[in-house]
């Protein structure tokens, strides 16, 4: 009972481009760069052709123009007191109210977007980093360094998330460097795990043996051939790894280990609104709102991506990694 | 009327057991769009006989069996036309519950890939006990004590210890042999075997058709036996249905089939095995070329860009599935005949339905 | 019996991680910014005397070669010995004991409503797979992660506490204390969990056993419930287990905006005191619990899947 239609007609399709020769081109190398960004910019296309990825990928243009331009396009000064503006509800003066010192929550929420991007890129970028160089040597070497390095991720594993996080943020100290560091590093063992899966079961494709029978130095197969495969669970990973930054970086700051005031930081903002519910529910919610619509944009397109480059089996231990 | 030697005389009602008519299946190609995948099959048994259905993957073997046991909705397809009569019944109008008394109990199934068609979580005993309990009022000792019977009938060595055991813990070969007890447990009347050995290792092959053979015969079972090898279903198979896209292309007793094809596709098939039919080269030939993609053209034989014997009336006519002259029961869809030394002749009186 | 020494294996995988774990939470002391001595007895300088920090370091044994400080940590906390608060000098594991009932209370209620909510919902969208009853709870439980734990909970607060005034706002005790706080813990991880569930069971009804058993004649009430979420459960155990650290790192947060005395709270306190004992305490302890609890679901992963105790 092998065949449901759809797959007896991808099948059909797939040994046709066998035969007529189109899949045996294996690299891109021969072809133009004008091509190529066709082709990438076809892939786009595809991409945001949902229309809630569409959404998605607006909010997250926007929240970029925001921490780029936020000081010009702000109403207020985000760090402008003014006793006489404390705690006024939302208004066509101050559209999301002004906090107890009287700092316009709009202009703040504007600035703190810059702040909120800087971290969780800052914090992904770095767990990126080591981790996927630890999974890649593990997965790639083996042997002695695969087990000392993945036992020592899985020493950072022993410890829940928000936990680690904290713990490396009262090593350091509050401030920015904190949050990424702590938030970075509390995500390097879920990297180095799914890059060395990735990496593993790369290392036995044909090709890649193929590649070590003709003798190609192990920098160059590394580099050539395994990375290339690893790239697109590692990307799927980064994009949801994002939202939980956003959130981890947020939660320390409201906790006030990360951040401090008064650096508009979004948690930071709805922590200071934590006492004032009573007289400004305002305060406490929007900047909420702001870490919402970021996150849930940025884990749609995640979501998004995985569905695209269908890695949907790497991507589920993320999900369940990260939480 | 072709009688082999197990067959039973034929007995009250109908004379077939399963007679599928004019059967078109279709899969969801997206939306509200469907592909057909069967057209106008019509396939049938008779008691006690042994239908085989043969063509390469893709060909609608399984998609026709799989709308017979009411399983195309599971599968995202459907049955958009025809009649299965079973036992006097049409099943395709039979609603899920009625069908499922008949799944498993009357009608036995058995799967090609043994290693996946067990609930690899579940003991053999438990999953065979469910089926015996899903259909007999048997007790639930009474049901593992027929179990074990079974696994014995089955020629399962060691059966009380591999009751227990769990699938992985067995070797295919023993699973499909599982499979054929848990197909023969309620005592059906037909059993559907859709590549039983396709998954097996050769040496099991033969092991297992033999068994299947013997259980079935003895007790009268009718068998439909759906493979791409032609020996399987030259081994078993008291009469033969030919599939090609989507459609029966040849039908007749084995003898018919296999002896005096008069299709070219059967023709192409019988050379592609060594020393079954053809000139001895050095070579096996083979057909060049691929099936076409379902949802294609309406027009012409399907068969006619792989054909060698094609002419421009194929493209535009197609043939017909027509009694091949002067042999009863022995139908082929071709604008010719084919007579033993490998010519082709004009057929007489066959007319185009396109 | 195999499924004992699957569970034998898995055991002794963990004492790497438990020597890691102990190692990083008595380095705790020296990485910590500050004088291990102040951080011992206070966290502010100048607070002790010089002739009696010689005192105090040879009371610690600060002055012993290091390898040897460790197994003495490891040793007092093998006995439950984990140190002195430098607040008032409480004992560490009293503090912890003290706090414990409250956390247990809820990250058990926060799981239960999780394993609950988040399996029901998977399956049923799995059932609806494509149609609205998917679509909605798939969207809705991406917008629920989404949503940072600390917010929910002041929102939460401000709604039906504030406002409809059904659940009393902060503290601990009774279940009306509970309720708020470990349905926004517990949905939270509902929404990991119906998703996970959803996509474990769309991949199992594909499988060929389930076919087989439609053409074996079961009733599709027993092919859902025994043969489908049956294999499905097995992913979705492993992210149970995974869900627990996820829990006891968000007490942290939902402790401390529903002003709950617990573990969570606790150690977010003497983070903010730079009381290290009680840091190296909690967290050892979180530690060691997560590692355990993990034991545990793979025990219950090997009970549940025949192949994986062969595989060991």
């Amino acid at each position: 009972m092998s065949a449901s239609g759809e797959r007896t007609l991808s099948e059909k399709s797939e040994i046709a481009a066998v035969a007529s020769g189109d899949a045996v081109e294996p690299a891109v190398v021969a072809r133009g760069a004008r091509d190529r960004c066709r082709d990438a910019w076809r892939q786009v296309k595809h991409f945001f052709a949902d229309p809630v990825a569409f959404i998605a990928g607006l909010v997250i243009l926007l929240l970029v123009i925001a921490a780029v331009l936020g000081p010009w396009i702000a109403p207020y000064d985000p760090a402008a007191t003014d006793a006489a503006a404390s705690l006024q509800g939302p208004s066509g003066a101050h559209w999301l109210g002004t906090d107890q010192l009287g700092r316009d929550i709009f202009s703040r929420i504007l600035s703190g977007a810059r702040l909120t991007l800087f971290v969780s890129v800052g914090a992904v970028s770095l767990a990126v980093l080591v981790g996927c160089t630890v999974g890649l040597v593990a997965g790639f070497v083996r042997g002695w360094s695969d087990a000392v390095l993945m036992r020592l991720m899985d020493i950072l594993l022993a410890f829940p998330g928000l936990i680690l996080a904290i713990v490396m943020a009262a090593l350091l100290g509050p401030g920015i460097a904190t949050v990424i560091i702590a938030v970075g590093v509390s995500g390097t063992p879920t990297f180095a795990r799914v890059t060395r899966a990735a990496t593993m079961r790369a290392a036995v494709e044909e090709y890649v043996l193929a590649a070590r029978a003709v003798g190609c130095s192990r920098a160059r197969l590394l580099l050539r051939h395994i990375t290339p495969n690893i790239l697109g669970p590692v990307v799927v990973l980064a994009t949801l790894y994002l939202a939980y930054a956003v959130l981890t970086a947020a939660a320390l700051s409201f906790l006030g280990v990360g951040v401090k005031p008064p650096a508009a930081e979004w948690g930071a903002m709805v922590n200071e609104g934590r006492d004032l519910l009573a007289v400004g529910w305002w305060v406490s919610l929007f900047p909420g709102v702001a870490i919402v619509l970021f996150v849930l944009a940025v884990n749609i397109l995640g979501d998004r991506l995985r569905d695209v480059l269908d890695v949907a089996s790497g991507a589920d231990e993320v999900q369940g990694a990260e939480k | 009327m072709t009688t082999t030697v197990s067959t039973p005389p034929v007995q009250e009602g109908s004379e077939f057991l399963l007679d599928v008519q004019d059967l078109r299946a279709e899969f969801r190609a997206g939306g509200n769009r469907w592909v057909p995948v069967t057209h106008d099959v019509s396939l049938s048994v008779r008691r006690g006989e042994v239908l085989g259905v043969v063509g390469e993957s893709g060909s609608g073997k399984s998609v026709s069996m799989a709308s017979v046991l009411g399983l195309m909705p599971y599968q995202g397809g459907r049955v958009a036309q025809g009649r299965a009569i079973f036992d006097g019944r049409d099943l395709l109008t039979l609603k899920e519950r009625e069908l499922r008394q008949i799944r498993g109990s009357k009608i036995g199934v058995i799967f090609q890939d043994p290693m996946t068609s067990l609930n690899p979580v579940r003991s053999i005993q438990r999953q065979m006990v469910e089926t015996l309990r899903a259909h007999t009022s048997l007790t639930s000792a009474e049901a593992k004590e027929r179990a074990l019977e079974l696994l014995r009938l089955v020629r399962i060595p060691d059966a009380a210890r591999r009751l227990r055991a769990y699938p992985h813990e067995l070797s295919g070969g023993m699973r499909q042999r599982v499979m054929i007890a848990i197909a023969l447990s309620c005592e059906p009347e037909l059993i559907i075997a859709d590549e039983p050995t396709t998954a097996l290792d050769v040496t099991v092959q033969a092991d297992v058709l033999a068994l299947l053979r013997q259980r079935t015969r003895e007790r009268g079972v009718s068998v439909v036996i759906i493979s791409h090898d032609v020996g399987v279903i030259a081994s078993l198979a008291d009469r033969i249905a030919v599939m090609y896209a989507g459609r029966v292309v040849e039908s007749g007793s084995a003898r018919q089939v296999l002896g005096h094809p008069q299709h070219p596709y059967t023709l192409g098939l019988l050379e592609s095995i060594p020393g079954v039919k053809g000139p001895r080269t050095e070579r096996l030939p083979s057909i060049p070329g691929l099936p076409p993609r379902p949802g294609g053209d309406e027009m012409g034989c399907s068969f006619r860009d792989r054909c060698r014997f094609a002419v421009s009336r194929c493209a535009t006519e197609r043939p017909a599935l027509a009694e091949v002259g002067g042999e009863p029961q022995h139908r082929a869809a071709c604008h010719f005949a084919i007579s033993d030394d490998g010519r082709v002749v004009p057929r007489e009186g066959v007319v185009g339905d396109a | 019996m195999p499924l004992m020494r699957f569970l034998g294996a898995r055991l002794v995988s963990v004492i790497p991680v438990m020597l890691g774990v102990s190692m990083l939470t008595f380095g705790l002391l020296y990485l910590m910014p500050g004088d291990p001595v102040l951080l011992l007895v206070s966290g502010v300088e100048g607070d002790v005397a010089s002739e009696q920090i010689q005192q105090i370091r040879e009371e610690f044994g600060l002055d012993d070669p290091l390898p040897m400080q460790y197994v003495s940590f490891v040793g007092a906390a093998l006995t439950g010995d984990l140190g002195r608060s430098i607040h008032q000098g409480h004992e560490v594991t009293g503090l912890i004991l003290e706090a414990l009932p409250n956390t247990l209370e809820l990250t058990g209620m926060a799981l239960l409503i999780a394993a609950l909510v988040g399996i029901s919902t998977g399956v049923i969208a799995s059932l609806f797979h494509g149609r609205w009853p998917d679509r909605v709870s798939m969207f809705g439980s991406l917008l629920w992660l989404s949503m940072p734990e600390f917010w929910m909970a002041i929102v939460a607060i401000m709604v039906f506490a504030s406002w409809l005034g059904w659940f009393p706002v902060f503290g601990a005790g009774g279940i009306e204390f509970l309720i708020l706080p470990a349905t926004i813990l517990g949905l939270r991880s509902a929404a990991a969990i119906a998703r996970l569930t959803r996509s474990s069971m769309l991949e199992v009804t594909h499988a060929q056993y389930i076919m087989t058993a439609r053409a074996r004649g079961i009733g599709e009430p027993k092919i859902l419930w025994v043969h489908a979420l049956r294999n499905a459960i097995i992913p979705i155990v492993t992210l149970l287990g995974l869900q627990l650290g996820y829990l006891l790192g968000s007490t942290v947060v939902v402790e401390v905006v529903f002003s709950r005395p617990g573990v969570g709270s606790l150690l977010i306190d003497a983070v903010l005191d730079k009381d290290v004992p009680v840091i190296r305490g909690t967290v050892l302890f979180l530690a060691v619990i997560y590692v355990l609890v993990n034991l545990i679901v793979d025990a219950t992963y090997g009970l549940l899947d025949p192949r994986i105790r062969e595989a060991a």
